[in-house]
């Protein structure tokens, strides 16, 4: 529904508007062309956790450093992951610029179905806000957020759209949804005119659970329905790439790459957590007028980022495993034995040392 | 060509059997005079009629296997395809002859076993697959040695003289399981788990049947007198099992019969007593005919011919030989009160519970002369029971009849103080 | 009593509760284990051992939550999460004051997975081990030391103990990780993931083959010995701590008992005070998982009692023990 509302105010278009547009087409055309062959897709990336502890387990950086993060990003460290251990009151994510002209909007599903649109800041640092507040009920599961901008760019209709997950739960307030297949499933909203469904993220105690190796089903959607034939392209932070296009269902299969390799036993790290970024693109030979602009094709794309770990078989052996459990079968099965055998035979009496 | 001996054994024996059957007819006839005796008894008067009519014989053509003490697991026994037979004897006429092998100051009980041993070896010799004789107290452990010269096949159960410690328990486990295995090899026949299970649950009935029997005497309503049940137990020593259980069953259904009807066998305000101490076996049955004889009515008993033969029960946890042969062995040992065993206050606890459970009002300890385990343990008990306020009678007696006039004496003003203890509170 | 009631209590001590035990067992074992699957779940500060690595568990183990909750900065303990932890404690506490120890006779998946072992090796016709009295009272005690240390070890994760650095995160449910139920119980929905040994640092490979190194002793131990690992269980030791508050109990009246041992043998733990200890009316001692077959066996009328708040609800008569050895017999 709110998204519909959307749609409509975007038809009450005001002249100075219409007019930034034009020039900003004019003086874009040369470069646009390149520009819209290659899309800069849109990015949500969280702001540093304020509250959170330090948690080496989950990924949390340590407050200290959390508060500085925002210079420190700059000198290139990466902000903090975010933990499903450690829930925060208010989540804030900063998406990588926008067009200036396009229309930009935002909608939060939360985990009961309900939808939000959460603060909207454009301008140096453009991100967007919402509350998830502590407690269960409503705010326990995913909450999907979506950022979606659309603008005519040299007769094409650019829909650019940024997906984000964010797992609301703690540990602390129990299990309870664990069953519930809305909040164990992924949710697609049907508002959106692309969007990427994952399954299998998170398990049905709301924490990742994506391992290197895995095979991801990508389903894309476009207005809740299948869309076929769309590209579908997974990369990894180490810039591995693969693509694939949507078949008949709307869904396309491909295996994370392992990209991580320790040179020393001791560097591995179980906990380590490698991030992805799904993007999937589309393009339809659509005519119609957006804003008071004619367009002659659509060009859709979104993101998804998720993150993965190790994947247990890259440190772990059952080999080993089995050969310790039978060395202490045997040792105790054949104790039992030998002792039992022993104490069949005839008391032999004392010897004295001399 | 018999020699001298040889024909003042054969002399013996026959003075000895008409001694026998002179003793045994006097006690049934004494036993049989008390008024209202329970029809269902008459089996039991007729068992031991017949037992020693001529000769004493063995009840049973099969196999036996005689113990001289109740320490000895029957179950096994039977599982192992033999009878069992307790042959301790309460016979006078036996104990006379024992007298000959042993001193004259020793247990009336070891030296009649030991006469009857001796007299009736010629009959026996042949059926009797072997004698087992528990190490328990030192005059059964000699006659045990004076057994074997006389070319019984004794085979000698090693009992520890303690139960408490973990120890004492294996140890006689073990001694168990090995005269299990030992007991395959006299036989000859394999003790499997489920002839095992079907003998302890046929014996099982038999205590179950026995608690039946105690928990009718508990009643107020006094149903059944003492020498009945001594008889009762006396006959377990010898009699076949399953026609045991028939007559007992019969007289509990008698005696519950009764108990409906509100009959009594006695007067209802006959002195209920216990009897504890050395055994009272068929036919010195002396002491509990006197007791009774003498107004008072033996509710309860702490005896190894009577309740301590009967009342235990095994209780295995799992149907495999390993776990079934040290249960029996348990049943055996733990419970046990016997005085041979150090330190023995299971016995004191025991006695006191069972005043309290049968509502008894005093105590007679009987202790043969030469019976030193009892003879020395009146002392701890007698304390124990003046605590707790109930007067008891200490008897010394044997298995001749030279001291019933004083013992009635005893016992009549026993009873009599016990009588005016009520009449006084 | 009216004659309704008594003849009621007297078909209940005649009962055979070791053969409605073994359904009972089972059927908690489902709940416990498979739980999941019907959308159960009892929650996760069961005094027993449903396990959390089980994935569609109907409840769980308490002491998960408990070293989950220990690894907690002193300064936190005053805050939110000492009420946490509060509320964790009187979880566990209204489940256990109920059913007290019963929970390890009875619920136990751990526990039923030994006696299945127990009826195996029964099939088997091999013999069952037993401790001898001091080495049961000296094993007895490494269960208060396992107690202690998933206590200590996780409170060494949070906080600094005499200056010493904080333990990882590796360190994390240090018991767990040497339990066989975690080993064990994940197996039976079909997940073998816990089998494997993590090398993934020095930490984790001690603990996870210390794990399977003890799943084998378990599985080895219990099959020889009837319930070989309760002797051990820390849980067991922290029943131990609320046991005389709890509702349901196991008493005896010394003074009707003969000392004849029938119960001391039933004991599949091995108590020996059970058949000896005449003084105390409240038997249950640290080690009993009271299953009740000591009851069972029992031929003395009334010596042992199971109570609820006070009121018997299972005794020991001669009756019902007559009936159950038959019974023993016939089922051969």
């Amino acid at each position: 529904m709110a998204s519909r509302q959307s749609w409509i105010t975007m038809k009450r278009c005001h002249l100075p508007c219409c007019l930034t547009v034009i020039v900003a087409l004019f003086l874009t055309m040369s470069v646009g062309q390149a520009q819209a062959r290659r899309l800069t897709p849109l990015r949500l990336s969280p702001a540093p956790a304020l509250n959170a502890e330090k948690c080496e387990q989950h990924g949390a950086q340590p407050v200290r450093a959390a508060a500085r993060g925002g210079q420190r990003r700059q000198q290139g460290q990466r902000p903090a992951q975010e933990s499903e251990h450690r829930p925060q009151p208010v989540r804030t994510y900063y998406f990588n610029g926008h067009q200036r002209l396009a229309q930009i909007e935002a909608f939060v599903r939360r985990p009961d179905g309900s939808i939000i649109q959460p603060t909207l800041q454009l301008g140096v640092k453009p991100n967007l806000s919402f509350p998830t507040p502590f407690g269960e009920g409503p705010g326990h599961g995913a909450n999907n957020v979506y950022l979606l901008e659309q603008g005519v760019e040299d007769h094409v209709l650019v829909v650019r759209s940024a997906q984000w997950l964010t797992m609301h739960h703690s540990c602390g307030w129990g299990h309870d949804h664990k069953f519930d297949m809305e909040r164990t499933q992924p949710q697609a909203l049907n508002t959106l005119p692309l969007e990427i469904i994952i399954a299998d993220l998170w398990d049905s105690n709301f924490h990742a659970k994506v391992t290197s190796g895995q095979m991801l089903t990508i389903t894309a959607l476009s207005y809740g329905k299948p869309l076929i034939g769309a590209k579908v392209q997974l990369q990894t932070a180490e810039k591995w790439v693969k693509e694939v296009v949507t078949d008949k269902n709307g869904s396309a299969s491909l295996q994370l790459i392992r990209d991580y390799y320790p040179t020393k036993w001791s560097d591995f790290k179980r906990t380590k957590r490698g991030k992805f970024l799904v993007t999937a693109f589309y393009e339809a030979e659509e005519q119609g007028v957006f804003k008071d602009m004619e367009y002659e094709r659509v060009r859709y794309i979104t993101t998804l980022p998720w993150h993965y770990s190790p994947a247990r078989a890259d440190y772990s052996s059952y080999g080993l495993g089995l050969m310790i459990g039978l060395l202490g079968f045997t040792f105790t099965g054949g104790g039992i034995y030998f002792y039992r055998e022993r104490r069949k035979k005839p008391y032999r009496g004392i010897s004295l040392d001399e | 060509m018999q020699s001298d001996t040889d024909k003042r054994f054969a002399r013996m024996q026959k003075t000895t059997g008409l001694h026998l059957a002179m003793e045994t007819e006097e006690t049934l006839q004494r036993l049989t005079e008390f008024p209202d005796n329970p029809v269902s008894m008459k089996y039991f008067y007729d068992l031991f009629h017949n037992l020693y009519k001529d000769g004493h014989s063995l009840p049973t053509a099969k196999k036996v296997i005689g113990t001289i003490c109740l320490q000895v697991p029957d179950e096994l026994i039977y599982a192992a395809g033999a009878t069992p037979m307790r042959m301790c004897s309460g016979a006078y006429a036996y104990d006379q002859v024992g007298a000959e092998f042993l001193p004259a100051k020793s247990c009336p009980v070891v030296k009649a076993t030991t006469g009857m041993l001796h007299l009736n070896q010629s009959l026996w010799g042949e059926s009797m697959a072997s004698v087992v004789v528990p190490t328990t107290c030192d005059q059964k452990k000699k006659s045990a040695e004076i057994l074997k010269e006389m070319g019984y096949p004794v085979y000698i159960l090693e009992m520890p003289s303690s139960k408490d410690s973990d120890d004492a328990r294996f140890y006689w486990q073990e001694s168990v399981k090995k005269f299990a295995l030992d007991l395959q090899q006299i036989t000859g026949t394999k003790i499997t788990s489920s002839k095992l299970q079907d003998v302890i649950a046929e014996m099982a009935e038999c205590s179950r049947l026995f608690r039946k029997l105690n928990e009718l005497r508990r009643a107020k309503t006094p149903l059944i007198f003492g020498k009945d049940i001594f008889l009762v137990t006396s006959a377990y020593f010898v009699d076949d099992m399953a026609s045991w259980r028939r007559a007992v069953r019969r007289l509990i259904a008698e005696l519950e019969e009764r108990n409906k009807n509100d009959l009594t066998i006695t007067n209802r305000q006959a002195p209920r007593l216990l009897l504890t101490g050395s055994p009272p076996i068929f036919p010195n049955l002396k002491v509990p005919i006197l007791v009774e004889q003498a107004g008072g009515i033996i509710v309860a008993d702490e005896v190894c011919s009577s309740n301590r033969l009967l009342y235990d029960t095994v209780a295995y946890d799992e149907t495999n030989l390993n776990d079934m042969v040290p249960a029996l062995a348990d049943r055996y040992l733990k419970p046990c009160t016997c005085p041979c065993l150090t330190p023995n206050t299971d016995r004191n606890r025991k006695l006191e519970e069972m005043v309290k459970s049968h509502r008894v009002e005093g105590v007679v300890y009987q202790a043969f002369s030469g019976c030193l385990p009892y003879e020395m343990e009146q002392k701890q008990i007698s304390n124990t029971l003046t605590e707790a306020g109930i007067p008891m009678l200490y008897l010394e007696t044997d298995y001749s009849s030279e001291d019933l006039g004083q013992l009635s004496t005893r016992i009549e003003a026993f009873i009599e103080s016990i009588k005016a203890r009520r009449r006084k509170n | 009593m009216s004659k309704a009631l008594k003849s009621f209590r007297r078909a209940i001590n005649n009962a055979n509760l070791s053969r409605f035990r073994f359904y009972f067992q089972a059927a908690s074992f489902v709940l416990l284990v498979y739980g999941g699957y019907l959308a159960i779940n009892i929650g996760d500060q069961l005094p027993t051992f449903g396990c959390i690595f089980t994935e569609h568990r109907g409840g769980s183990c308490y002491l998960f939550g408990l070293q989950h909750q220990m690894a907690t900065p002193w300064k936190s303990y005053l805050s939110g999460r000492g009420i946490g932890i509060l509320v964790g404690l009187l979880t566990f506490f209204a489940f256990f004051i109920v059913f007290n120890k019963a929970w390890c006779g009875f619920a136990c998946p751990l526990g039923t997975i030994q006696d299945w072992l127990t009826a195996l090796r029964n099939r088997f016709k091999v013999r069952y081990g037993n401790y001898s009295e001091p080495v049961f009272q000296r094993l007895g005690k490494i269960k208060y030391i396992l107690l202690a240390l998933l206590i200590l070890i996780p409170m060494g994760m949070g906080n600094s103990f005499f200056g010493l650095p904080k333990l990882n995160h590796d360190f994390g449910v240090p018991f767990c990780m040497i339990c066989p139920g975690r080993t064990v119980l994940p197996l039976f929905s079909g997940d073998f993931s816990q089998l494997a040994i993590d090398l993934s640092s020095k930490t984790k490979m001690i603990f996870t083959a210390l794990g399977l190194l003890i799943t084998g002793i378990f599985l080895a131990g219990s099959f020889i010995k009837k319930r070989f690992f309760c002797l051990f269980c820390p849980m067991s030791a922290f029943h131990y701590i609320f046991a005389k508050a709890a509702l349901l109990r196991l008493s005896k009246d010394g003074a009707k008992c003969t000392r004849c041992g029938n119960c001391y043998r039933a004991c599949d733990v091995g108590i020996r005070a059970i058949a000896d200890d005449l003084e105390h009316k409240n038997i249950v001692k640290d080690d009993c998982m009271m299953c009740f077959k000591c009851v069972e066996m029992c031929p003395e009328e009334g010596c042992l009692k199971v109570k609820f708040l006070g009121l018997p609800i299972y005794e020991s008569t001669e009756e019902g023990f007559f009936k159950r050895m038959q019974g023993h017999n016939n089922a051969k």
